[in-house]
């Protein structure tokens, strides 16, 4: 019975109101208040017991312990930064490799530790390069020049790293080794790092091997890089007759279309035909591009004739004029 | 019918006419934006807190809490903010008188 209730409830407060139940009106009213601030209260209390219970108040903090331990320092001492710690002081830890047992600075770290396992294919061509660096010391113990260098036959070529740290560092201070590698190498009188090594490849290809070679890459030797063309045989980087002329450098064979002559001539011939080649070479080339590379190419090509091996071959050129 | 009712039953009375009049929601409304603006809120919990800590976080039940806090949230409450929240009851309870 709403109705009922509501005039009974008006008739009840009216009565109040007037002060006939006993109440002023100032009881009346901080009665109200009281109720009013009880339930506002009772709200908070809620959320924060809710909060104590679900370890909300833990998770954020809110005790109020730990007011002085991270207190933020505003403004900060000189030296210091916000939480009073002194700025930079700790550079990144190092870590200790598990196979090796060294120390590295973190940022090294996976490198090292790529090369350090062996399971990668940088780590794989490291080991084997290494091997073939002992072998060629063993070899070089019968060499009396320094300084022979070979036709570079299949030159493995150095993965280079763009990203690596070491390498932008050495960008930095001016070029350091990696760059100045290649680029000084024509000019420096010195074997190359890379060269012997690939002179051994070609050097240690047979007679037939060779020929088997030649028969199925084009392998004009280009001025500028040395390097023997490992394209196809009828690549178009380079004529036929270029082709030619290298194979008859080296073996006197015929070009791709010809068959092998099987003739081999003399070194003396040998020597004359080749230092011909490379004055031709020279001579039509640009000035720019022969005085580095030939230049270098002639200071290091020598005769051996005492060895006998008809696979070595070296030539001495003369100093071009346009120097 | 008593002449006199009880406190409780005086209460009683009260609040329902409140509420059926639309009165206690304003007045709530209101009563909540002054104390947001004053610093109520946080005072009331670092209470909470103070009272968590001392009985523990696990046992603590929230009878107890109320216990405690309700007193003291009656006294955090800003005397200007009580006044005019007693000027507006005591106007709407005229009214009462009056209808």
């Amino acid at each position: 019975m709403p109705d009922q209730t509501l005039k009974e409830l008006d008739r009840t407060v009216r009565r109040l109101v007037r002060g006939e139940g006993g109440f002023t009106l100032d009881q009346l009213s901080e009665a109200v208040a009281e109720i009013l601030i009880d339930e506002t209260t009772l709200a908070v209390c809620f959320d924060v017991h809710r909060a104590a219970k679900t370890g909300e108040m833990e998770a954020e903090g809110m005790d109020g312990d730990e007011q002085d331990e991270f207190r933020l320092l505003d403004p900060p001492a000189p030296g210091l930064d916000v939480l009073g710690q002194p700025e930079l002081m700790k550079r990144p830890p190092d870590a200790k490799c598990p196979v090796c047992a060294r120390s590295i600075a973190c940022t090294r770290f996976a490198p090292h530790l790529e090369k350090c396992v062996g399971l990668g294919r940088n780590s794989s061509r490291l080991a084997s390069k290494r091997i073939a660096n002992n072998q060629r010391e063993t070899n070089y113990g019968l060499s009396e020049d320094e300084e022979e260098e070979e036709w570079t036959g299949e030159r493995k070529k150095k993965k280079r790293d763009k990203l690596s740290p070491r390498r932008n560092k050495n960008r930095k201070n001016g070029g350091g080794d990696k760059d100045s590698d290649t680029k000084s190498n024509p000019s420096n009188p010195s074997s190359s790092p890379s060269t012997p090594e690939q002179a051994i490849q070609f050097e240690q290809l047979t007679e037939e091997e060779r020929k088997v070679l030649f028969s199925q890459v084009c392998g004009v030797i280009s001025e500028s890089t040395r390097h023997m063309c490992t394209h196809s045989v009828r690549c178009q980087k380079h004529s036929d007759t270029q082709r030619r002329t290298v194979r008859t450098a080296l073996f006197g064979d015929g070009c791709e279309l010809a068959t092998h002559s099987g003739e081999r001539l003399e070194e003396g011939a040998l020597k004359d035909s080749l230092s011909k080649l490379w004055e031709k070479a020279s001579r039509a080339s640009s000035p720019a591009d022969s005085t580095s590379t030939v230049a270098s190419a002639g200071s290091t090509r020598k005769v051996k004739g005492k060895r006998g091996k008809p696979k070595r071959v070296k030539v001495h050129v003369s100093q071009p004029s346009s120097v | 019918m008593p002449a006199e009712e009880t406190e409780t039953q005086m209460k009683n009375s009260i609040n329902q006419k409140l509420i059926e009049a639309g009165e206690k929601e304003r007045l709530k409304t209101l009563l909540k934006e002054r104390l947001a603006d004053s610093d109520w809120h946080d005072r009331l919990k670092d209470q909470c807190r103070q009272v968590i800590r001392e009985k523990g976080a696990e046992n603590i039940t929230v009878d107890d809490l109320v216990t405690e806090i309700t007193p003291r949230g009656r006294a955090l409450v800003p005397d200007s903010v009580k006044k005019e929240l007693l000027q507006k009851i005591k106007a709407f309870l005229a009214e009462q008188a009056n209808l």
